[in-house]
């Protein structure tokens, strides 16, 4: 037995394997959001005043936004989380459960997380469809459910931005190899554009809420705003969001899975291009085989060189942020919505990723005297001074350290 | 671009991009083999492939927290170099003197009482006439003669004691009795004659410091006080008249605040008290020893506020850091500025005061000379002040031969604690043979006699070990002010220290070492250190967090936990 990826059977053969083969019959965004309804339904409508009254409170539990499209496993992730912190003792209203194909729409969900004898270490997780992003902005930020969506975004202390690993780090790879056609490729395209415009949005919110002080002022304001002066560049010497941002590249199993064949047929193309057609010798299968057992090594670098686009975005946005590979449940099949085995593969990966963005959302949230300032206009221009004050903590730190030495790093940025 | 940069190890060869890449400077490199060195630690292949953090090495977090420190450290010790190559003088005289009191030496001389409270004055009479005109004036006559007979009464009375009244005396009952029925007497002339009067006010606040009680008189003083300064005088004679007032009622206040022991008051007072003496008797004989007389209704000798003030100003010295000139003269009363206090050691305005004051006539004040001389150890000046005992009250005297004592020039002084006046008799002998030794340009370390008996075998000890001190941080100020002048003499007196290292304390033979050989006092080296050291420590808490977002940044949870996952 070799690696994960030859379990599939598809990297020894001569095609490319298909898409629906790779990834699961899954269906395009659009479909979805175009199905969509742009009303809400009374449940989530009362879920969703529940949490926005909820915003409105000083002394509130942080508020954690995942944050991804159809498909990108938020859900699967949430369930990973009420398993992990079901068993630390916390209790999660209302229990996560598995979506049938019917659920599958643009659903604002929030997760109250909280532990019985620790009121302190309560956290809201609130998943947030990209879908209803994207409507938002279609509708040009001017409907009510686009004024809630600016409203959460203003409210939360930290992100959770999911993107599927292969797609995001292959996509090229796997139009090429025609695993994914053209149209789905395009799609993805604007999936991680429109996480560019998020990241941008989220900055104007920012400043916007120092301006305005209250949530409901800022999405006002952000709402009366010109279009092109919505998703504008960061002004020069600004200084970026102290929101916690965890860039997660999910289902990552299912792209280490199929990597040996990616890296085989890469390789076997640029022989083509010289105009070799052998097969691969055994000191290159090693060096996919490789490749393929690293390949979560450097996450960082990887997304630096893949999406440079958002990476930058991300970080003249965020001071705090870091970017991993998330694998919720290894070896389950795509879009499996039985009943799964929660012992298999117990994620540390997960665990430590979300603590970090929990401890960094508590952390940029502040203590008692923060959250009584941020209510008391009198009391703005500390808070702002506060956040205007650099921290040892940023990532630009570490990215710098890192660049001084590092030649890959620099190239990419 | 991918497969190269997760493959292990793969980035480190020379790639083609790497050519491409534009060349990097110097300053870069060394920034870039620093942070790699400090902020990442591990390994160049590890690193390369971003591998576990788990080894990684923080020798390159030290030094780079350490170099810093140790350079700044170097930097200053190179600037501040300078050591002291000059040929020591040979001295012929130290101009140094050791300390009159040290903390030891006052516990024996807390034990006895004269020595302690010194001879108080403390002498206010009553007035000798009541004025007939004026604000004063006591023009009811059948009023006038009651009154003149009670004052006549009362000054008889306070002959008895000879007017005196020292700060926190206390009477006995037949005293007491006596002076309860001159008060109901002059509470019923004052039923008569009416509130407001400075003649009753004053003879009560006498009467009440008479009988030891400071809180009855203080009032009273303050009230003739207040009833001076507001009245308008007509003439000359009225103004001398006004200023006399003033003089004897702040003499009062500053007895009454004296019996309260608050030093820093009664002298203000007795300043006062003097500056209206002085003013009264503006055409008077000088600037000492003048007295007021019925002209100025109420008789009072300067000489006794000013043996007053001195006390005050020495008990007031042991107690805290009361700064005030010891014996102003009237012109210096009289100008505000000269007036304000005036920072200067206590013991060398004690020995100008020796040579300046004139005590003849006045034995209390050459008493009180005469123990402040013997404890400082000046022999001489206790013989010269020596005044024989025919106008002299018993206390006086007795003064005089416990200062004889101290100084060696008699053996018995009768009525003291005999081993407290053994100890300061040794003491004293010390600081004669000290001060003869400094007089001649050398220093050696005080021996105690095997004969003599100490009450308290420690005291020797503290003793030597307060005067090692004093002299040395003396010794220590002289050479560095002589430093860049003199660096001969600054030799010389390091190597006075350096010679006494056995007694002196070895923080300041240490600072005289390092001084001597490196031109900068261990202090300034100590500073340095810390500020090296702190610059260091904030430095390694900065980095050591920086490798902490370093790590959190780019460490891979995902592949640890694959690497570890159960099912492989």
């Amino acid at each position: 037995m070799g690696e994960r990826g030859e379990k599939t059977g598809l990297a020894g053969g001569a095609t490319m394997p298909r898409a629906e083969d790779v990834f699961g019959n899954a269906p395009a965004y659009r479909r979805d959001t175009v199905l969509a309804t742009t009303t809400m339904d009374s449940d989530e409508s009362q879920n969703l005043r529940d949490l926005l009254n909820l915003c409105k409170q000083s002394n509130r539990p942080p508020i954690i936004l995942l944050f991804g499209f159809s498909y990108s496993g938020k859900t699967a992730l949430a369930l990973r989380l009420q398993d992990i912190f079901h068993s630390r003792g916390y209790g999660v209203q209302p229990a996560v459960s598995p979506k049938g194909p019917a659920e599958r729409t643009s659903k604002i969900q929030p997760y109250f997380f909280s532990h019985p004898r620790r009121p302190n270490d309560a956290f809201v997780l609130v998943d947030l469809p990209g879908e209803r992003f994207s409507r938002a902005k279609e509708a040009n930020f001017s409907d009510a459910v686009a004024k809630e969506t600016l409203e959460l975004m203003a409210a939360a202390d930290a992100y959770l931005l999911l993107l599927e690993a292969d797609k995001t780090l292959y996509l090229d790879e796997l139009r090429a190899t025609g695993a994914i056609g053209d149209f789905e490729a395009k799609d993805y395209q604007e999936v991680v554009a429109t996480m560019v415009q998020f990241a941008k949005l989220d900055w104007q919110l920012a400043r916007k809420l120092g301006r305005h002080g209250d949530i409901e002022g800022a999405a006002k304001a952000i709402v009366d705003m010109k279009p092109d002066e919505r998703f504008r560049e960061l002004t020069r010497g600004a200084r970026a969001s102290r929101k916690p941002v965890m860039l997660g590249l999910s289902i990552a199993d299912r792209m280490h899975d199929n990597m040996v064949a990616l890296e085989t047929g890469v390789i076997k193309k640029r022989l083509e291009s010289r105009g070799d057609t052998r097969d691969l010798t055994d000191d290159e299968r090693k060096q996919v085989r490789q490749i393929a057992s690293n390949f979560d090594r450097d996450p960082l670098l990887l997304i630096n060189m893949r999406q440079q686009k958002l990476m930058a975005q991300v970080a003249s946005s965020f001071r705090y942020f870091r970017a991993d590979f998330l694998t919720s449940f290894a070896g389950l099949p795509p879009n499996y919505t039985g009943e799964v085995n929660l012992n298999l593969y117990p994620p540390r990966g997960i665990e430590r990723n979300f603590d970090w963005l929990r401890s960094a959302a508590q952390r940029a949230r502040g203590g008692r005297f923060k959250t009584f300032a941020r209510k008391n206009w009198m009391f703005h221009p500390v808070v702002q001074a506060l956040d205007w004050l650099p921290s040892l903590r940023e990532t630009s730190l570490a990215l710098g350290a890192r660049a001084a030495w590092d030649e890959a790093l620099r190239h990419a940025r | 671009m991918l497969a190269d940069a997760i493959q292990d190890g793969v980035k480190a060869p020379a790639k083609p991009q790497r050519s491409r890449a534009p060349t990097r400077g110097m300053f870069d490199r060394l920034r870039g083999l620093v942070l790699f060195e400090a902020i990442d630690g591990r390994d160049h292949r590890t690193a390369n492939a971003n591998g576990a953090f788990e080894r990684r090495s923080a020798r390159g977090l030290y030094a780079a927290a350490l170099i810093p420190g140790v350079l700044l450290f170097l930097a200053a010790g190179a600037f501040a170099w300078h050591p002291l190559n000059a040929d020591p003088d040979t001295l012929t005289t130290l101009a140094v003197s050791a300390p009159s009191q040290t903390p030891a030496e006052k516990n024996v001389i807390g034990k006895i009482a004269l020595l302690r409270e010194g001879i108080w004055e403390a002498r206010l009479t009553p007035w000798e006439e009541i004025p007939s005109r004026g604000m004063a004036r006591v023009s009811n006559d059948e009023m006038h003669g009651a009154l003149a007979e009670l004052i006549g009464q009362i000054t008889a009375f306070g002959q008895t004691v000879g007017d005196r009244a020292p700060p926190g005396i206390v009477r006995d009952r037949v005293f007491l009795a006596q002076i309860a029925d001159y008060r109901t007497q002059l509470k019923a002339i004052e039923a008569k004659l009416g509130m407001g009067r400075s003649i009753l006010a004053y003879h009560f606040g006498l009467l009440a410091l008479w009988a030891g009680d400071a809180a009855d008189a203080e009032p009273q003083f303050q009230n003739v006080l207040e009833i001076a300064q507001r009245t308008q005088p007509i003439d000359a004679v009225g103004r001398q008249r006004l200023d006399g007032l003033q003089a004897s009622a702040h003499y009062g206040l500053g007895l009454a605040a004296a019996a309260r022991h608050d030093w820093g008051k009664a002298i203000a007072d007795f300043d006062a008290s003097l500056l209206a003496a002085c003013r009264a008797s503006a055409d008077g004989p000088g600037d000492s020893g003048f007295k007021l007389t019925s002209a100025n209704l109420v008789a009072l000798d300067t000489r006794a506020v000013r043996n007053d003030r001195l006390i005050a100003l020495v008990r007031g010295r042991a107690d805290n850091d009361l700064r005030a000139v010891t014996s102003p003269s009237c012109a210096q009363l009289m100008s505000p500025p000269a007036k304000a206090a005036t920072s200067g050691d206590a013991d060398a305005e004690a020995r100008a005061l020796f040579a300046s004051l004139a005590i003849d006539g006045d034995p209390v004040l050459a008493a009180n000379l005469e123990l402040r001389a013997a404890l400082m150890g000046e022999r001489d000046t206790v013989q010269r002040l020596n005044f024989d005992g025919t106008d002299a009250t018993a206390d006086v005297m007795q003064a005089q031969s416990l200062a004889r004592a101290i100084a060696g020039l008699d053996t018995e002084a009768g009525g003291v604690d005999r081993s407290a006046l053994t100890d300061l008799q040794h003491l004293s002998a010390l600081k004669t043979r000290l001060d003869n030794q400094l007089r001649a340009g050398s220093l050696s370390e005080p021996a105690s006699d095997p004969t003599w008996n100490w009450s308290d075998p420690s005291l020797f000890g503290k003793w030597k070990a307060a005067v090692a001190s004093s002299l040395a941080s003396t010794i220590l100020s002289q050479a560095a002010d002589a430093t860049q002048d003199n660096p001969g003499l600054a030799a010389a007196l390091y190597n006075v220290v350096l010679d006494n290292r056995g007694w002196m304390p070895a923080s300041a033979v240490t600072d005289a070492w390092w001084r001597l050989n490196t031109g900068m006092s261990l202090g300034f080296a100590l500073w340095m250190l810390a500020i090296a050291a702190a610059l260091s420590a904030v430095l390694f808490l900065i980095l050591r967090r920086w490798r902490q977002t370093y790590r959190t940044t780019f460490e891979s949870w995902h592949h640890e936990d694959r690497l570890h996952a159960p099912e492989g």
